[in-house]
């Protein structure tokens, strides 16, 4: 037992001189084991950057979706009923309606004529965005007063936004408010939340659920109305329950107030995702290719290193070292020096970003083929005959 | 026979080991770089997906204090859009898109009409072609007279009299007939200052007349009323059985959107004008200076008797019947038409607020081939009962584009900021182009029909290729924001904005870029990953390379030096070196090109969109681009190589 153990430890010191006295070939093949090792941190490191770059991109791209009428031939005068809206936006989870949990950005208009201030117009929005004439590229601007937010106008509050300029009263409280009085003579004082310069003048916006009267209930029409999808990542969910409530525009369908359309634009989104997602797909498929070419490489290297120490191996036989010693010994050779390849290449983990379970099973894989490589040609060279052999080199 | 040749062939394995390793760098550097062209060409693809642009908005002023318009103005040279800026390069600026605009007649198509969508939010929807109308009324009243007043064929003309008459509608001779929901009982209002030759009002009450001009429309307190606490199934909007409405001459009832263009002196030395229809001249009466219509305008008015189609039979109604009522009936039929380059580089397009329902958008080769192809809205194609594959005739007439604005009569006009709403001016003979040219319909898009806007276009609008109209550059209006784009590399908008900020002039513009922002981190990270890499599989080739010149030289040496020792002239010992290199350099290299061909594209077939994957020829350029420069290495390495110290010893023994 001893002298077996003292036999494998003087093998081993051979083996670590044989390395020594070729150590342009040992460098060679213990570079050959780091880039591999490299190859695979650097594949690594582009799939995980890829892959959050997408995840990113499907996390904040907004997925517009347009309300037309049934036929999908109009957008700016729907005439819809507010109940959509409401939907939208969560208000009839009552109802047994969660369409709000799909969508977001809800953008939403209705406008009526005034009878008070006369000429002017009233116009609910839920966002700025819900109006047009409040975009910058109408050369508007909005100045919200201290204390209040866009959100404002999701509420039902009595405030408003007026045109810069326009005439306000004071009331009671020392709040600054507009009374303003539709074409039914119903009239609400309106708190004025914020100016609009630049925007036209003769419009008012307040919330678009605004309350004119307390306790009743008013049917409110809208004019346009707009949204997002709520998760990317449930796309094709959110389409479902968004064409549960709404009919996809066909110039077949009927129109009427209780059927509206819903345009998805999501075509620039699919298919810059689907050139995303196939470019991952090809970097994924790489991970063969290398795994591959490592093979090929742990061959070649094999059968080179082994092939010039044929005689080497021949002297070993004649000694009584049995076959699979040899290969054994030839095999921890190249497994030392693909370790040190290996701990070399490791000092690439930079390129994959950071070492993850994925990162070391991709590595093993690599070297594993790189070692299959080196086993199989070295299997073949330490398979030779050795009377042969020694009978040609006499 | 080559002697470095022979030694390599005869031990042939190691050869071909060497060869194997070299071939298989060369498949690697192929796939990157491979995968580098198809991720340019996937970057390229998603790219395209979106448009970034800059629209100029309403600001007047730049950070810098300085006017709008002086932005446009090349140096000290001419006002000119900013791509032909010889001064200034502008980062990030890829070109404009300066919109033409033409108004066309399709003959048996009409156009739309808000009065049809029952939209009555705004008079100026049907302005002006929709308006126009030849009514039979009755003069009910005179009012009065204005002595000296604004007028709406002079803005200018404080100095001419006019005059304003009631009419009551007696029969509508053309009319759109949408319009024919308005109440059978209508007053009609009529200011004009156009006068008789002799300078009389030309109506007298009880009288009945021919009208032809634009008519109104109802409006709230005019006959209508918005139907506020409407149930379900109501219509908005409520008309009572008696109406009343405005008629003009000229389309005054929207102020400052067209205006008469300014007197100017014929040939005879008289003071002339016209205005959407009408011309006129004026003439120095006993009491001062008055207007009358020019000989070669059409009539506005013609007095008649009886029945109005007896008298359109007669001789001095047949230019009513051969001209005036056509003219009405053709401008039904017009649609506005904007040639562009890009119809994605619009703000509505841009923003999604308009969008192809069915069909698709105009390509790129067909704007830039002028191909006869078009979009047309999807409210006017279902309307006409068009479909995508269809094709419809334009018979263009040069317009330009107005704007007009509802304006309450009760609010003071200089207090209030309105907003625009583009209007068509009517077709008239005289603008006609004489260009007919039938296009495909290759999309219909959905937007709202009839907006708000300086960014809006109404449903009436067809889309066609600036290129398809000879001389489009004539009818560029880039003043204007509806016409006018800036079209910026995806993500350069900030740089572009900062540069101009940088030299006085930020703030100017607004920028829309389809949502890119979100993606461009995605963008970043594929052009990133595909030079990384390439610069991989170039790093392979190198290290490859350099161990197979390494050992097969390794494995010569001997030789050469042999041949040397031999006598065999140096240059003749590199010469066989090179060439015995050279062809195991160019089989590796083209076994390497089928290798990559072969993994690459099994790759690629599983993952990639047909079209994206493999490209045989870029394969083929990277193999001979591999190959020369291997060969060009071996040249190198060999001539060491080919030059041995003859005097030491014959190297280390192993």
């Amino acid at each position: 037992m001893a002298q077996a153990a003292r036999t494998g430890r003087a093998l081993r010191q051979v083996t670590l001189a044989a390395l020594w006295r070729r150590r342009t070939a040992s460098i060679l093949l213990a570079l050959a084991a780091a880039l591999s090792v490299a190859a695979s941190c650097l594949l690594h490191g582009l799939t995980a950057r890829q892959e959050a770059a997408i995840e990113e991109m499907i996390d904040s791209t907004n997925i517009q979706c347009i309300v037309t009428n049934a036929q999908g031939t109009g957008t700016g005068n729907l005439q819809m009923v507010h109940g959509f809206v409401s939907m939208l936006v969560g208000q009839r989870h009552e109802q047994d309606c969660w369409l709000d949990q799909y969508v977001k950005n809800v953008r939403a208009k209705s406008s009526e004529k005034l009878k008070t201030p006369q000429g002017m117009e009233l116009r609910r929005i839920l966002s700025f965005d819900s109006d047009s004439a409040l975009s910058a590229s109408e050369g508007a601007s909005v100045r919200m007063e201290e204390g209040w937010t866009e959100e404002a106008l999701r509420s039902s509050g009595r405030i408003c936004l007026i045109p810069e300029g326009m005439e306000t009263e004071t009331n009671e409280a020392g709040r600054e408010t507009v009374y303003v009085s539709m074409e039914d003579g119903v009239g609400v004082e309106l708190q004025v939340a914020g100016r609009v310069s630049g925007g036209p003048g003769n419009v008012i916006w307040c919330p678009f659920f605004m309350a004119r009267r307390d306790g009743i209930s008013e049917l409110i029409w809208v004019e346009s109305c707009s949204f997002d999808i709520g998760d990317n990542r449930r796309l094709e969910e959110c389409r479902d329950a968004i064409y549960d409530v709404f009919v996809e525009p066909d110039p077949a369908n009927f129109c009427d107030i209780y059927t509206q359309g819903v345009l998805v634009q999501d075509e620039a989104y699919l298919s810059t995702l689907e050139e995303f997602q196939s470019n991952l797909a090809m970097l994924r498929l790489l991970l063969p290719v290398l795994v591959v070419l490592c093979g090929g490489i742990g061959f070649l290297a094999g059968f080179l290193t082994a092939r010039g120490r044929i005689r080497e191996f021949a002297v070993m036989r004649c000694l009584g070292v049995k076959r699979r010693r040899i290969f054994s010994l030839v095999l921890w050779e190249h497994a030392l020096l693909t370790a040190a390849g290996a701990l070399a290449g490791l000092l690439t983990l930079p390129l994959a970003g950071e070492l993850s379970g994925g990162l070391l099973l991709r590595t093993a894989l690599l070297l594993a083929a790189y070692l299959a490589g080196a086993a199989a040609a070295v299997g073949g060279i330490t398979r030779v005959n050795v009377m042969k052999l020694l009978r040609e080199e006499e | 026979m080559n002697q470095f040749y022979r030694q390599l062939t005869r031990k042939a394995l190691p050869t071909v080991l060497l060869a194997l390793l070299l071939a298989v760098a060369c498949a690697f550097c192929g796939i990157g770089f491979s995968a580098w062209d198809t991720a340019e060409r996937q970057l390229a693809a998603a790219d395209s997906q979106y448009t970034t642009i800059g629209v100029l908005n309403g600001k007047e002023e730049s950070s810098g204090g300085n006017y709008r318009g002086l932005l446009f103005f090349d140096g000290d040279g001419p006002w000119t859009t900013l791509a032909k800026h010889k001064s200034r390069t502008y980062p990030g600026l890829l070109t404009e898109d300066c919109r033409g605009y033409l108004a066309a007649q399709v003959p048996g198509r009409s156009s739309l009409s808000s009065y049809e969508q029952w939209d009555f939010r705004s008079q100026c929807f049907e302005a002006y072609g929709n308006q126009m109308a030849v009514l039979a009324v009755r003069c009910t009243k005179i009012d009065y007279e204005m002595e000296k007043s604004f007028h709406e064929l002079d803005p200018a003309g404080e100095t001419h009299p006019g005059y304003w008459l009631d009419f009551s509608l007696e029969d509508v001779v053309c009319r759109r007939p949408e319009h024919d929901i308005l109440p059978e009982e209508l007053t009609i209002f009529f200011q004009a200052h156009l006068r008789t030759e002799e300078g009389k009002i030309p109506f007298e009450e009880g009288h009945t007349y021919l009208l032809f001009g634009f008519h109104q429309g109802l409006s709230v307190g005019n006959g209508m009323e918005e139907n506020r606490n409407r149930k379900e199934g109501e219509p908005r909007w409520i008309m009572e059985d008696h109406g009343r409405e405005w008629f003009y001459l000229n389309g005054a009832s929207l102020p400052d959107s067209v205006p008469a263009r300014i007197l100017g002196e014929d040939y005879t030395g008289d003071a002339t004008g016209w205005g959407l229809i009408f011309r006129w001249r004026e003439v120095q009466g006993e009491e001062g200076p008055y207007l009358t219509l020019s000989s070669d305008s059409l009539p506005f008015y013609a007095e008649y008797e009886g029945d109005w189609r007896e008298f359109l039979e007669s001789e001095e109604g047949h230019v009513w019947q051969e001209e005036v009522i056509p003219l009405c009936q053709m401008n039904y039929e017009t649609v506005n038409v904007i040639l562009t380059d890009n119809a994605n580089s619009m703000v509505e397009f841009n923003d999604g607020r308009a969008s192809i329902l069915e069909g698709r958008s105009i390509s790129g080769e067909e704007y830039a081939a002028g191909s006869p192809v078009c979009l047309v809205s999807a409210a006017y194609a279902q309307k006409n009962g068009l479909a995508v594959g269809d094709t419809i005739d334009l018979d263009f007439y040069k317009e330009e584009l107005s704007y007009c604005m509802d304006i309450p009569l009760d609010l003071p006009l200089a207090e209030i900021r309105y907003e625009p709403i583009w209007a068509g001016q009517p077709c008239v003979p005289e603008d006609r182009l004489g260009l007919e040219k039938e296009y495909t319909i290759v999309g219909t898009y959905t937007a709202p029909e009839f907006g708000y806007g300086w960014h809006s276009f109404n449903g009436n609008t067809v889309f066609v290729p600036k290129a398809s109209i000879p001389n489009a550059e004539e009818y560029e209006e880039p003043q204007l924001p509806l016409l006018y784009s800036i079209i910026l590399e995806n993500g350069k908008a900030e740089e572009f904005e900062a540069y101009l900020e940088s030299i006085g002039f930020g703030g100017l513009f607004e920028y829309y870029d389809q949502d890119y922002n979100a993606a461009s981190a995605a963008f970043a990270a594929m052009a990133e990953n595909a030079r990384r890499l390439f610069l991989v599989g170039l790093g392979a080739l190198a290290l490859a390379g350099a161990l197979f010149l390494f050992l097969s030289l390794r494995r010569l040496a001997p030789t050469a030096r042999g041949m040397r020792l031999m006598g065999i002239p140096a240059k003749k010992v590199w010469r066989e070196l090179w060439a015995a290199l050279a062809v195991l350099v160019l089989a590796s290299a083209a076994l390497g090109a089928l290798l990559g061909w072969w993994l690459y594209g099994a790759v690629t077939g599983r993952t990639l969109a047909a079209g994206m994957g493999l490209r045989p020829e870029a394969l083929a350029l990277c193999a001979a681009v591999q190959a020369a420069a291997l060969a060009v290495l071996a040249a190198l390495a060999a001539i060491p190589a080919a030059r041995p110290r003859l005097l030491r010893a014959g190297g280390k023994k192993r």
